[in-house]
């Protein structure tokens, strides 16, 4: 059933990704459906992104390179359609979907994602969607601890911030938003069709603009197995200055992989497994303020109670040096290999820890066509860090380029040092149509 | 002390009763010139000209009840979709894709020397108190000069100096100084057209004060009557207006 369902579904995409790359223009319309289609308007954009990595000679989770073979390089080409087909008095077909062709040293591979294919229909003052959406939640910039939907996405973080989330697969949805005068409402369901979805998941959200204090206000529940309730705050003080609060209490059962030592001996022996049961808060408070010359500075501070606390993080890293040293000692080396090659597994720098800040410095009108920002990314519990400087250049009004670097700090066995690179660089030029 | 407050208040009154209108009076007829009605639609077509560029921005502005405004991005590709919406002091700006609309504060430009509050914001008495006025002259003219003052923390500007005809209180020109005292641009006030029998003008000629070389401009075209519903004044409701629902 839900193999069938993903392959209509796909076919739909591939019809309207057709339909947005011929309808380049906006107001292209198609007589045979005449009494049916509005304007259609669609973009399409294609780009280009090499990206080149620094490898350690040796590192605490890849001794000599051995364990995991990084590429050094690899070349992204990706074709990107967005189209909203507005259908006469029913409602609007709205896609986005990118075409991607991934290259390194050893292959190239290519795939199709769809980020958004959904159909949302008017009702009065509310809207019916269902079809695939790309639900995304939060004011903050580093950290979204309300964007339950994207917590386990991949995107691409040689973007801004701003941008990461634009192109991020979606999930398979039926809701509704209501709007009133003066808040709006929505709920839905994701039930699970996709494999990679865990359970079946129920949203739902109230949106309200507090104007005696300039205060916007939204609250946010997911029922899950790891379920959450939680807000957005977000408020203007005088002409410059905004700040903003995010916080989930998250319940249930978490994913997250803890190391537990079951033998002690030689060698050692390990078990990686999930934690279970859990219960954590998950908060952001920030402040973005512009100056007089449009340079605008974000300040966050991210508690993840999710994340590793100390016991967990020593556990973790001792884990590793224990693998690293014997397996460079040739003791057991098969085990030893395993032992890295889970705690490779277990990355996903920057969500890791319980206490990070975030920092970024940012000229959006540096050289008329040029938008240039430094990003940090600090860890407090073990002070490693990751600077980010981007740069953006507008060649034209369809052409954009970009510079991006992520340069990696800290000891052995903090979160950022664990890495197996000390940094990267990716180049991207976009084009659209 | 009190002999001056009353010197004071005698002499703004007798400034104002001059001119036989008293300064709100004054506010609400410049007011009347920038907009045709409390709730309207409009296109704009922005140009920011220096010695070597040349950038242009489509806008389609709905305004409602002079407070609420949304302002479309609809030219060029690279910003087509864009949302900000303004609702009293509050602003925030969509960015197609994102899905979700980022709260922003007045300072942050939208392009050149057109701020936020210049497109969104279409009439002064929100933000602005009038402080002085005195005749002057102006191109061989009668005009009067009105210094406006800011009363909200979220004004863009700290004063506007503005020229207006001594006939309607239509505007001419206006200086728009910063929080310092620095002038920021002097916008010029041309091609007045009858609108819903109000004169309003067409083209907004903006000159830099910073940079010499740089003149944005803003021309309105298409101007309607507009029954925007209130629910499309909400953060939650910018995705669909960028999707053109």
């Amino acid at each position: 059933m839900s193999y069938r369902f993903r392959i209509s579904f796909f076919l739909g995409f591939l019809l309207i990704g057709l339909l947005s790359g011929v309808a380049i223009a906006e107001g292209i319309n198609f007589p045979i459906f005449g009494p049916i289609f509005g304007p259609i308007d669609a973009t399409f954009s294609v780009f280009t992104q090499p990206q080149a990595y620094q490898l350690k000679a040796t590192s605490l989770l890849n001794p000599n390179q051995t364990i995991i073979a990084f590429p050094e390089w690899k070349n992204r080409v990706s074709a990107i359609s967005v189209s909203r087909i507005h259908l006469q008095k029913i409602g609007l077909l709205y896609s986005q979907v990118r075409w991607i062709l991934d290259t390194d040293k050893a292959q190239t591979t290519g795939v199709t994602i769809v980020d958004d294919c959904f159909f949302e229909m008017p009702i009065q003052d509310a809207f019916l969607f269902f079809g695939k959406k790309n639900i995304r939640e939060g004011v903050g910039f580093g950290f979204n601890p309300t964007d339950f939907f994207g917590e386990k996405k991949t995107v691409d973080r040689s973007r801004r911030e701003e941008d990461r989330r634009v192109e991020r697969e979606g999930d398979y949805v039926v809701g509704m938003d209501a709007f009133f005068d003066k808040f709006s409402v929505s709920a839905g369901v994701c039930p699970r069709i996709d494999v990679g979805q865990s359970d079946t998941r129920v949203f739902a959200k109230a949106t309200v603009l507090l104007d005696e204090i300039n205060t916007d206000l939204s609250l946010h529940y997911l029922g899950s197995s790891l379920s959450g309730v939680g807000y957005n705050l977000s408020s203007t003080f005088g002409d410059s200055l905004v700040v903003y609060s995010e916080t989930a209490y998250r319940y249930g059962i978490s994913s997250k992989k803890v190391v537990a030592l079951i033998q002690d001996g030689t060698p050692r022996q390990y078990k990686i497994r999930e934690e279970g049961h859990t219960q954590f808060v998950d908060t952001v408070l920030g402040g973005q303020f512009t100056c007089s010359d449009r340079s605008n500075v974000i300040l966050e501070y991210h508690y993840h109670g999710g994340g590793y606390d100390d016991a967990q993080w020593r556990s973790l890293t001792d884990y590793s040096q224990y693998s690293h040293d014997l397996y460079l000692k040739n003791t057991a080396p098969e085990l030893m290999k395993s032992y890295l090659q889970q705690a490779n597994g277990l990355m996903n720098v920057g969500k890791m820890r319980q206490h990070m800040v975030f920092l970024r410095y940012s000229c959006p009108e540096l050289f008329d066509r040029t938008l240039a920002s430094v990003a940090i990314l600090y860890g407090l519990a073990d002070g490693s860090c990751v600077s980010m400087p981007y740069i953006e250049y507008r060649y034209s009004d369809t052409v954009i380029a970009y510079l991006s670097l992520y340069l990696f700090s800290g000891s052995t066995t903090s979160e950022f040092g664990l890495l197996n690179w000390d940094s990267q660089v990716t180049c991207s030029m976009r084009w659209f149509f | 002390m009190v002999r001056y407050w009353i010197v004071g208040l005698t002499s703004l009154f007798c400034v104002s009763s001059v001119f036989g209108v008293s300064f709100e009076e004054i506010l609400q007829k410049i007011d009347q010139s920038r907009a045709p009605a409390e709730s309207f639609a409009t296109r704009m077509m922005v140009t920011f000209k220096t010695d070597h560029k040349l950038e242009k921005l489509g806008l389609w502005v709905r305004v409602k009840h002079a407070k609420k405004s949304l302002v479309v991005y609809t030219s060029p590709p690279v910003y087509k979709g864009r949302v900000l919406l303004m609702v009293e002091d509050n602003l925030w700006v969509y960015i197609p894709g994102t899905r979700t609309a980022i709260r922003i504060s007045p300072q942050q430009q939208l392009m050149g020397q057109v701020s936020n509050a210049d497109v969104a914001r279409v009439v002064f008495h929100l933000d602005y108190q009038v402080s002085s006025m005195t005749p002057e002259t102006l191109n061989n003219e009668p005009v009067l000069k009105v210094v406006l003052d800011a009363k909200t923390k979220a004004a863009a500007y700290k004063t506007v100096v503005m020229w207006v005809k001594k006939e309607g209180c239509t505007p001419i020109k206006a200086t728009f100084f910063a929080l310092s005292g620095r002038p920021l641009k002097t916008a010029y006030y041309k091609h007045y057209t009858s609108v819903f029998g109000k004169m309003l003008p067409m083209l907004l000629e903006i000159h830099d004060h910073i940079n010499s070389e740089a003149v944005t401009t803003i021309e309105y075209t298409g101007y309607e009557l507009d029954t925007t519903p209130e629910s499309y004044f909400q953060k939650s409701y910018i995705e669909r207006v960028s999707n053109g629902n």
